[in-house]
Order: structure tokens, then sequence, then C-alpha cells
């Protein structure tokens, strides 16, 4: 898939949602728990999948995650069980930048 | 990405928290949606091409800026403090708006051909609104028009768009991050950058010049103050 800067997806085995900031050029596999993620609004069926034991490290609410080098980064608006993946390596938490000084 | 993102993710995410105003009568993230969405049809019925915001801080505020953003058309803060000839030029830029004034202000708006409604009003008028889903404009489209203060030169207007406020807030707050018992006074003009009332969190949006006096039932937690 071809995530686009804005757009919600949704696990397809726990209730994670996420919203993608920052998204790469290509096409990549986003993916929660093992199985690929799908963007609610999408009129395509989900893809089916099953949730991967081993993918099921779970993601924290407000957290970003990123791979800086694909320029991928997400944040999670609901959370759930599921690892959070891309191409089928497990992304990273993202620290958020201090507040700049207001003046 | 469009502004009203922001208000989806809390809306999604904690519907049912307060997120503006005092405790007993403060507004939910869905309330604060269903409003932005009502105070959208007004706009987008009125035929305007922005909203006018001549008044001291308020919930009317944050409800004029997210229901601006679904109705495609920019929020204009302006500075209650120019004077009648400064305002005059800024407002001269905006003759097809929809106006929100304080009821002193009222006047000032008229005189530019711009209806003008009290922030009491505007609420009242966005509440009487069927919420009308929108798909909202994309990131390059203009989200506010922030004038200079006009003290070397006339007030220019500054074009913030959505992106530049979606960023700013992804960038430097973490969502979701306050607990249910914090809250933030907030206590900054709304028409400059600083009176950006995208912070998630619990925000009491008041005139500065009422803080000492103001007595919210709760201790805030956090201070944001621009003289």
């Amino acid at each position: 898939m071809k995530p686009r800067v804005g757009q919600f997806l949704a696990s397809t085995v726990d209730g994670t949602t996420v919203i993608v900031v920052r998204a790469p050029d290509g096409d990549v596999a986003v993916t929660c728990g093992g199985a690929a993620m799908a963007d609610p609004k999408s009129k395509e069926p989900a893809p089916a999948g099953g949730a991967d034991p081993a993918q099921m490290g779970g993601n924290q609410l407000g957290k970003r995650y990123a791979d800086e080098d694909l320029g991928l980064e997400v944040l999670v608006t609901k959370p759930g069980q599921g690892t959070l993946a891309v191409n089928g390596t497990p992304l990273p938490l993202k620290d958020a930048k201090p507040l700049p000084a207001s003046d | 990405m469009n502004l009203t993102m922001v208000l989806d993710m809390a809306a999604d995410a904690f519907g049912d928290r307060a997120v503006l105003g005092r405790r007993a009568e403060a507004l939910t993230a869905c309330r604060l949606r269903d409003l932005a969405a009502g105070g959208a049809r007004r706009i987008r019925e009125s035929g305007a091409d922005s909203l006018v915001h001549l008044a001291v801080n308020g919930p009317a505020f944050p409800v004029a800026l997210f229901a601006a953003a679904l109705a495609g058309v920019p929020l204009v803060p302006v500075n209650y403090r120019l004077g009648a000839g400064q305002l005059d030029q800024v407002l001269a830029n905006h003759p097809r708006a929809l106006g929100i004034a304080d009821p002193g202000q009222a006047a000032v708006l008229t005189r530019a051909g711009i209806s003008a409604r009290t922030p009491r009003d505007w609420l009242t008028e966005a509440a009487g609104q069927p919420p009308e889903p929108a798909e909202p404009a994309g990131g390059d489209a203009p989200a506010a028009i922030i004038y200079t203060s006009g003290t070397t030169s006339k007030p220019k207007g500054v074009v913030l768009r959505h992106r530049n406020l979606t960023s700013y807030v992804l960038e430097t707050v973490e969502f979701a991050s306050a607990g249910e018992d914090e809250s933030a006074l907030m206590s900054v003009p709304p028409y400059g950058e600083r009176g950006n009332p995208l912070r998630p969190r619990r925000c009491d949006h008041l005139n500065h010049h009422n803080m000492i006096n103001y007595r919210t039932g709760q201790p805030p937690t956090g201070l944001r103050d621009i003289p």
C-alpha cells in the first residue's frame, strides 16, 4: 500500500488505529500484529489475515512510531495489543520533541 | 492534513472527555465537533468566504476555528485593541465574511458591511444546526489569516495553512498526554499566533483582564499566559 499523510489506518486484528504523519513515496507494508492495516474509509474489503502471536507486543495511545530510513511515521489514536511494523520490521517508538520556547 | 483531523482524533479517542471550559459546563470533544459541524453549516449557508472574530477569547473561538476549517474558509481573528481606522482597514479586506463580535465591537463589523453576532449567539446558532458531514479541504487550504500588529505600518494579513498548524501541533505535543485530572489555564489573546487553541488539554480560555478574578472551582495544573 501507499500511505498518505493524514490517512487513518486501522488494524484488522485488534482495536489499533493510527494516523499517518509522514509517508514515503513508495509502497510499504504497514502491519499491526503481523496483519496488514487498512483505511477504514476505503471501499475495498479489509485484507484478510490472522494475528501473529510473536507480534503482539502492544502499542501506546498518543505515541509516535517511526522508521527514519523509510520516512514513515504514524501516531496511535487508539491503542491495541498488536506490534506496529513496516515491511516486517517492528516500528520503534519515537520521542516527542520538546516544545519550543514561545518567545 | 486539515486541522479538523486533530478534533477527529480527540473525538474518536476520548469523545466524552471535557476538553474546553470550566469542569461543570465544559464541552466534551464530541460536543466541540458537533458545534463545529453546526457552525460550518451556518457558514456555508451564508455564502461567506471567511469568518471574522473580533472578541476576547472564549469557547466560541475554538468552535469558530474548527467550523471555519470544516466549511473550507479561513478564520480571521482580529485584534480588538486596534484603533478604529486600522480595524476598518483590516475588515475592508473581508467584505464577504460572517462576523462574530463582542457587543461593544458589533458596530465596527456593521460599519464594514459584515453581519455581527455575539460569541454567545454564535454558539447558539452552531448548536441549532444539524451537524453535516463534510470532507475537509487539504493541507494547503488557508486555515487562518492573522494580521500583524500595525505598530510600524498598516496591518498585513499572514496566511496560516492547515499544514502549518497541524505540523506545529503534531511536532510539539504528545497526543492524549494530559491526565483526566489535569487542566491548563489559558490566558492569551485570540488574534496572535500564541493564541493557538490547539492544545490537546483541558483549556480555559478567558479574557486575560479577568484572570485575577477567575474562579475555576478546580486548580489548573498548567498556565499559559501572554500579557
